[in-house]
C-alpha cells in the first residue's frame, strides 16, 4: 500500500532542513578555502548561526506539519518525531560550534573542516532519524559515523588522539557490518527494505505461526543483528568497551558532542526501527518470552541493568575527568536503555516522552559539563586529571558555576532538568512499564553516582592547591561564554517548567503512531 | 470566613517567595553589595516571610475547625496523561505549626549569623545560601504533594551541602558534605521507590487523594506496609537515625548557626514531618510503626551513650540531635503523632539555643571547640551561660520547661501504647527511652559544668583567655529570644494530668486533632493516672540522679575520683568515644566492598590483569610483536579484545534468545 507521494519539487520542500545542512556544511569548507585571515574563530561564530538558521526551519515544519507524510519512494518519513531529534542534534551542534572556539584555538587547530564535519554529522543523524529504509538507515550512519571518526582523530600529532579514532573507526566498521548483515538477513527474510513493509510482512508471514517464527530464525537474527548494531553506537554494556578509550583519547569538545548526539542519534533510530518494523503480535509474543524461554525484552533489561552497574561503578576510581563522564556517558546511556525498554513494553505516550525528554535535558547537561571542562584543560595534553581542576573555581568563577549546575543536574538533584527527566524517566519505567526490579537497581547505581560527580566539584572548588596551570589556559571568549549560558539556562529551565516540553513531545508521538 | 481563606490564598505564595527573591539578589549581585545591605536583604526575607507567616496562620484559626486546609494551586507543574502534578502549596494546622517554626527560629539565626559570620570573606554567599535553604524548606513543609515536598527535601539538601563545605578550604569539610550527600541519597532512594509504588496504586501524589485512597480502601496494608518502610528509609537519611545517622555528627564542620538551623532545629526534622503528614498511611502499617518506633528508641539510646564522652562541644550536641530526634520518631512510631510534633517544636527551640550558645562560645574561645579547654565561662559570657543554662534544663527535661512536657509525653506513650505485633515491645521501649532521658541528664550537664563552671579556663594560651569576652548583640539577641521560647514552649502541650481544661494550655493537641486524632485513635493507650504519675517521677529520678552524678565529677576540677572512674570504665569509654567504631565499620564496607571491587575486579581485573595480560600479552603479542605501529594500537587499546567481545556478546545473546 504505497501511498500516493507529492511531486519532486514538494518533496524537496519538505526535506529543506537537510539540504540546508548540507548547503551551509559546503559553504564553510569553501568559505575556510578562500578566507584569508589565519584565525577561523568567525567560521564557529556562522556555524552556529547557519544552525540556528536550520533550526528554525525545523520548527516551522513542526509547528505547520501534522501529517507524517513518506516521501522518496517511502525510504523517508517526515514527522514530528524525525523534527524533533534533529532539533535535539542542531541544539548540541550549536552549543559545539560555540563551545570548540576557545578549544580549538588552545590547540592552534583553528580549522574550518572542524566546522563542515560537524555539520556533515548532523546530517547523517537527522537523515537517519528521518529514514524508514534500511538502505537509508545505513547510508545516514556512515554519514554521521565517517566524520565522527575524522573528528575523533583531529589532533593529528596526538597519540591519544589518532589511537581514539582509529579505533573507533575499526570498532564501529565491526558494527556497521553486523548491523548490515542484520539488514541483509531482513531483506532475505521479508523482500523488502522498508520498515514498514518488513512489518507487514513479519505480521502476514507470521502473526499466527509462532511456530515457524522459532523454526525460522533468520528474522531473529537480523533482527539482533540490527539492535547489535545500535547498541554500539548508543554504548551499551558489553558493547561500551571502546566508549571510554574513545571519550578519553577524542578531542574533550568532540566526546561531548560524541556522548550527545550521536547518542542520541542512535537511540531514536533504534525506536524508530523498533516502531516500524518489530511491532507486532509475533514478534511482541516473542518479547513477552510465549516462544523462547528468554525474551529479547528481558535480555534488552539484563544489558540495561549491566550497563548502569558498570558505568556507575568503575567510575568511582578513575582520576581522569573525561574517563569519569564516559563512564558516567555509559550509565547514562543503561538508564536510557532502561527508558527505551519501557517504551517498547508499553508504547505510550508518557514512557515515550519521558525518554525524549531525557534526552533534551541531557544535550544541554552534557554538552555544558563538556565544554566547561574543555576549558580547564590544561593547554596540549588532551587530558583532564582530577588534580588539573584543584582551585580552577576561583579561576574561572562562571564557567565553575555552570560547571556546577551541569554536574548537579547529572546527578538528579532539583532543580536542575537532570532530576525532573531522571525522576520522570524511572516513574514511567516504573510505574507504566512496571520495570520494577532495573528501576531499582538503577537508583541504587546512582547513589553511587554521586560520589564521583561531587568529586568533580570538591576539586573545583575545596581543594586550595592551584596548581601550575597558567591562567591564560584558561582563556573563555563569547563563544563559551554564550554556548555555558545557554545549556546553563536551559538545564533550570527545563527543571523547572518541564510542562510545556513534555507537551510539545506529546505531539510528536502522534505523528510517530500514524508513520 | 471565606474572607480569611481569601487572604490565606494570596498571602501563601508570597511566604517562599521573599527567600527566593532574598537569594537570587543576594546570589547575583551580593559580591558587590556593602555588607550592610547584603544581611540586611535576607533578613528583611526572612521577617516578610515571618509576618506573612503569623498572618495567615492567625487567619486559620479564624477558620472553622473542620475546614483549616487550605490549598492552592500555584501553576500545573506536569501533566501527562493520567499523571498529573500540579505546584500547590496547603496550610494546614501541621504545615502552619512548621512554617512558624522554619521562619521564626530562621529569622533569628539570620540575625545570629550576622555576628557570628562577621569577617568571613564569603558573607553574601553565606546568606544566599541561607535563604536557599529557608526557601527549599519552605517548599518541602508547605507542598501539597509529595512531589513537592520531596523538591524540598532535596533542596534541603544541596543547601545543606554548599553550607557544610562553606569553609572549604578545609578537606574535612568536603569530606562531610560529600558524606551528608550519599547517605542521603540513600535515603532519597526509599523516597522515589516509596513515591512510585504509590503512583502505582493510586496515579497520584496528593496528600489528598493519598488519604481518600486510604479512607476508601484502595490502599491495602501491604501496599502500604512497603511504602512506608521506603519512606522512613527516606527519613532515616534525613532525620539521621540508625542506621544512617553518620553523616549528621560530620556535618557539625558547617559553620555554627547553620548547624543549629539546618542539623539541629528544622531540616533534620523533616523525617518526623513527613511521617505525621502521612500519617493516615503509616497507620495502616503496625509493622513499620513498629520499625520506627524501635529505631527511635534505639537511635535514642545510642546516640545519647556516644554524647557521654565526646570532647568537642558541637559533637556532644550533634550526638544529642540525633538522640533527640529518635525520640520524636519513638513518638510517632507509637502513635504520638501530636507527641513527636511537639517535641520537635520543644527541641528546635532548645536546641537552636544550644546551637548557638556553643556557637557564641566557640568564637569566643577564638574557635576552639576542645570543652577539655573551656571552663569558668560563666563569668566572661554571662548572657551565654544564663541562656544556655535554661536550654539545658530544657532539653534534661525538668518541669516546667517545655523540655520535660514534650519527651515526657513521648515516654509514657512509648509504655502505654499497645503493640499489635510484639506486646511486650512496650517495655523495651520505654527502657530506651528513660535510660536515654537519664544519658541526656549527664552529657548535658557535663557540657554545661566543663563549659561554664569548674574553675577558670583551661586553655594554655592566656593572651586569647584574657580576650575571652561575650558575644555581640545581634548574637544575643538571637539567644535570648530563642531561651525564652525554651523554657514556655512547652505550655501549650501540657499534659492532661496537669490540665484538662480547654484554655491555651493544651491548645496544641487540640489544634492537631483533626489531623492526627482518626490515626491516633487506632492505637490502643492505656489509661491509667497513677501508673503516668509513677512513671513520670522515675524518669524524672533517673535525671536528676544523673544530674548530680554530673554536677560531682565535672563541677570543680577534674576530681581524682573521676579519674580512677574513668581508669575502670576506660574499655567502654574507649568503645564510646570511638562511637561504637561504626565510621570504621562503613568505612571498611565501602572501601573494601565497593570500590575495591570497583578497582579490583570491575576495572583491574577485567580491563588490566585480564585484558592486558592475558589476552594482550599472552594471545595477541606472542604471535604479532612484528607488527610495529599497529600492534601498538592494539596493545594499549585493546582492541582485538573488544571486537571479540562484541561478538561474542552476540552469539551469547543469541544462544539465550533461541534456547
Amino acid at each position: 500500500m504505497m501511498p500516493i507521494e507529492p511531486g519532486i519539487l514538494e518533496q524537496l520542500g519538505m526535506i529543506i532542513p537537510l539540504l540546508l545542512l548540507v548547503v551551509f556544511a559546503s559553504s564553510i569548507l569553501l568559505i575556510d578555502v578562500f578566507a584569508e585571515s589565519e584565525d577561523r574563530a568567525y567560521l564557529g561564530y556562522l556555524t552556529a548561526f547557519f544552525l540556528f538558521v536550520v533550526l528554525i526551519f525545523v520548527a516551522k515544519d513542526f509547528n505547520n506539519n501534522n501529517v507524517s507524510r513518506q516521501i522518496f519512494h517511502s525510504s523517508i518519513v517526515i514527522d514530528k518525531f524525525g523534527l524533533i531529534f534533529t532539533g535535539i542534534f542542531i541544539i548540541a551542534g550549536i552549543l559545539t560550534s560555540l563551545g570548540s572556539i576557545d578549544y580549538l584555538k588552545k590547540y592552534d587547530i583553528a580549522i574550518g573542516e572542524f566546522y563542515s564535519l560537524i555539520m556533515f554529522a548532523i546530517t547523517g543523524m537527522s537523515l537517519m532519524v528521518f529514514s524508514t529504509s534500511l538502505m537509508t538507515i545505513f547510508v545516514a550512519l556512515e554519514l554521521m559515523s565517517l566524520p565522527i571518526y575524522a573528528l575523533s582523530g583531529l589532533f593529528r600529532v596526538n597519540n591519544r588522539s589518532l589511537e581514539s579514532s582509529v579505533k573507533y573507526f575499526i570498532l564501529g566498521s565491526v558494527a556497521s557490518s553486523i548491523l548490515l548483515f542484520g539488514m541483509v538477513l531482513l531483506y532475505g527474510a521479508t523482500g523488502s527494505v522498508n520498515l514498514v513493509t518488513i512489518g507487514n510482512e513479519i505480521t502476514t508471514k507470521y502473526t499466527n505461526l509462532k511456530t515457524v517464527l522459532s523454526s525460522d530464525p533468520i528474522i531473529i537474527i537480523g533482527m539482533l543483528m540490527v539492535f547489535i548494531g545500535f547498541m554500539f553506537k548508543t554504548a551499551t554494556a558489553p558493547f561500551h568497551m571502546w566508549t571510554p578509550d574513545v571519550y578519553e583519547g577524542a578531542p574533550t569538545i568532540v566526546t561531548g558532542f560524541m556522548s550527545v548526539a550521536v547518542k542520541a542519534a542512535a537511540f531514536a533510530t533504534f525506536l524508530r526501527v523498533f516502531g516500524l518494523s518489530f511491532n507486532n503480535d509475533a514478534l511482541l509474543h516473542l518479547a513477552n518470552g510465549a516462544i523462547s524461554n528468554t525474551s529479547w525484552i528481558q535480555v534488552l533489561n539484563i544489558l540495561a541493568i549491566a550497563t548502569v552497574i558498570i558505568g556507575n561503578l568503575v567510575a568511582l576510581n578513575q582520576r581522569n575527568v573525561k574517563r569519569i563522564l564516559a563512564y558516567s556517558a555509559i550509565a547514562h546511556a543503561g538508564y536510557l536503555m532502561i527508558g527505551l525498554v519501557g517504551y517498547f513494553i508499553t508504547k505510550d505516550p508518557i514512557t515515550y516522552s519521558a525518554l525524549v525528554l531525557y534526552f533534551l535535558s541531557y544535550t544541554f547537561t552534557g554538552m555544558g559539563a563538556f565544554i566547561a571542562i574543555s576549558i580547564f584543560e590544561p593547554k596540549d595534553t588532551n587530558k583532564v586529571m582530577l588534580d588539573d581542576l584543584n582551585g580552577a573555581a576561583y579561576k574561572k568563577p562562571f564557567v565553575a558555576a555552570t560547571l556546577a549546575i551541569f554536574i548537579f543536574s547529572f546527578a538528579g538533584i532539583p532543580p536542575m532538568s537532570g532530576f525532573f527527566a531522571k525522576f520522570y524517566l524511572f516513574k514511567s519505567a516504573y510505574v507504566n512499564a512496571g520495570l520494577h526490579i532495573p528501576v531499582i537497581i538503577a537508583l541504587i547505581a546512582s547513589v553511587f553516582s554521586v560520589y564521583y560527580y561531587l568529586r568533580i566539584l570538591v576539586h573545583l572548588y575545596m581543594k586550595k592547591d592551584y596548581g601550575d596551570v597558567d591562567v591564560k589556559d584558561y582563556k573563555t571568549t563569547a563563544g563559551s561564554v554564550i554556548a555555558l549560558s545557554i545549556a546553563g539556562f536551559f538545564v533550570l529551565y527545563i527543571g523547572i517548567l518541564p510542562d510545556q516540553y513534555i507537551t510539545i513531545i506529546k505531539h510528536s508521538f502522534l505523528s510517530l503512531i500514524g508513520g | 470566613m471565606s474572607n480569611n481563606k481569601a487572604v490565606i490564598m494570596n498571602l501563601l505564595p508570597l511566604i517562599p517567595m521573599f527567600p527566593l527573591i532574598g537569594m537570587i539578589i543576594n546570589g547575583l549581585i551580593g559580591k558587590f553589595l556593602p555588607k550592610k545591605l547584603v544581611h540586611l536583604i535576607a533578613i528583611t526575607a526572612l521577617l516578610a516571610s515571618f509576618t506573612t507567616s503569623v498572618i495567615v496562620v492567625s487567619k486559620l484559626v479564624g477558620l472553622p475547625e473542620d475546614s483549616r486546609s487550605v490549598s492552592i494551586e500555584i501553576f500545573k507543574w506536569i501533566n501527562v496523561g493520567s499523571f498529573g502534578v500540579s505546584f500547590s502549596f496547603t496550610l494546614d494546622q501541621l504545615s502552619s505549626i512548621m512554617l512558624l517554626v522554619v521562619t521564626g527560629i530562621g529569622g533569628l539565626i539570620h540575625v545570629y549569623s550576622v555576628g557570628y559570620m562577621n569577617g568571613d570573606k564569603s558573607y553574601s554567599r553565606f546568606f544566599t545560601y541561607l535563604n536557599l535553604f529557608i526557601f527549599a524548606m519552605l517548599l518541602l513543609v508547605l507542598g501539597s504533594n509529595m512531589l513537592i515536598m520531596f523538591i524540598g527535601w532535596e533542596g534541603v539538601g544541596l543547601a545543606s551541602y554548599l553550607l557544610i563545605g562553606f569553609w572549604f578550604e578545609d578537606s574535612a569539610n568536603a569530606a562531610a558534605g560529600m558524606k551528608a550527600f550519599i547517605v542521603n541519597r540513600i535515603g532519597d532512594f526509599g523516597f522515589l521507590i516509596g513515591m512510585f509504588i504509590l503512583i502505582l496504586t493510586i496515579g497520584n501524589l496528593d496528600f489528598n487523594s493519598i488519604k481518600i485512597a486510604v479512607d476508601s480502601g484502595i490502599i491495602t496494608g501491604t501496599v502500604a506496609t512497603v511504602a512506608t518502610m521506603l519512606f522512613f528509609v527516606g527519613a532515616m537519611g534525613k532525620s539521621a537515625q540508625i542506621p544512617l545517622y553518620v553523616w549528621l555528627p560530620d556535618a557539625m564542620a558547617g559553620p555554627t548557626p547553620v548547624s543549629a538551623l539546618i542539623h539541629a532545629a528544622t531540616m533534620v526534622t523533616a523525617g518526623v514531618y513527613m511521617v505525621v503528614r502521612l500519617n493516615f498511611l503509616f497507620i495502616l502499617a503496625p509493622a513499620t510503626m513498629t520499625v520506627i518506633a524501635l529505631i527511635g528508641a534505639f537511635t535514642a539510646f545510642f546516640a545519647a551513650s556516644i554524647a557521654l564522652v565526646q570532647n568537642d562541644i558541637k559533637k556532644v550536641l550533634a550526638y544529642s540531635t540525633v538522640s533527640q530526634l529518635g525520640y520524636m520518631f519513638l513518638g510517632v512510631g507509637v502513635g504520638a503523632f501530636g507527641g513527636g510534633i511537639l517535641h520537635l517544636v520543644t527541641h528546635a527551640f532548645f536546641k537552636a539555643t544550644l546551637f548557638l550558645g556553643a556557637g557564641s562560645v566557640i568564637i569566643g574561645m577564638h574557635h576552639n571547640q576542645d570543652m577539655r579547654n573551656m571552663g569558668g565561662l560563666k563569668k566572661r559570657m554571662p548572657i551565654t551561660h544564663w541562656t544556655m543554662l535554661i536550654a539545658t534544663i530544657a532539653i534534661t527535661g525538668v518541669l516546667p520547661f517545655s523540655g520535660f512536657i514534650s519527651k515526657d509525653e513521648i515516654i509514657w506513650r512509648a509504655f502505654a501504647s499497645h503493640n499489635t505485633i510484639i506486646p511486650w515491645i512496650n517495655y523495651v521501649l520505654w527502657g530506651l527511652g528513660a535510660l536515654a532521658a537519664m544519658m541526656t541528664s549527664f552529657y548535658m550537664w557535663r557540657l554545661y559544668y566543663l563549659t561554664f563552671q569548674s574553675g577558670e579556663t583551661r586553655l594554655k594560651d592566656h593572651h586569647v583567655v584574657e580576650h575571652i569576652k561575650e558575644s555581640p548583640k545581634s548574637m544575643t539577641f538571637a539567644l535570648v529570644v530563642l531561651s525564652f521560647f525554651a523554657i514556655v514552649i512547652g505550655w501549650i502541650g501540657l499534659p492532661h494530668l496537669f490540665y484538662h481544661g480547654k484554655g491555651i494550655f493544651n491548645s496544641f493537641h487540640r489544634w492537631l486533632e483533626p489531623l492526627v486524632s482518626e490515626s491516633e485513635a487506632k492505637i490502643h493507650v492505656v489509661h491509667n493516672t497513677g501508673l503516668e504519675w509513677t512513671l513520670m517521677i522515675v524518669v524524672s529520678v533517673l535525671v536528676y540522679i544523673s544530674f548530680f552524678w554530673a554536677r560531682k565529677w565535672y563541677r570543680k576540677e577534674i576530681s581524682v575520683n573521676t579519674k580512677i572512674w574513668a581508669e575502670a570504665l576506660k574499655p567502654i569509654h574507649t568503645l564510646l568515644y570511638n562511637k561504637y567504631f561504626v565510621d570504621e565499620l562503613y568505612y571498611w564496607l565501602i572501601d573494601k566492598l565497593i570500590l575495591q571491587f570497583s578497582h579490583k575486579v570491575l576495572w583491574k581485573t577485567i580491563d588490566y590483569i585480564f585484558i592486558d595480560n592475558i589476552i594482550i600479552n599472552g594471545l595477541v603479542a606472542g604471535g604479532s610483536k612484528t607488527l610495529g605501529f599497529l600492534v601498538g594500537l592494539f596493545q594499549t587499546g585493546k582492541l582485538q579484545f573488544y571486537a571479540f567481545v562484541m561478538v561474542a556478546a552476540f552469539f551469547f545473546i543469541f544462544y539465550f534468545m533461541t534456547l
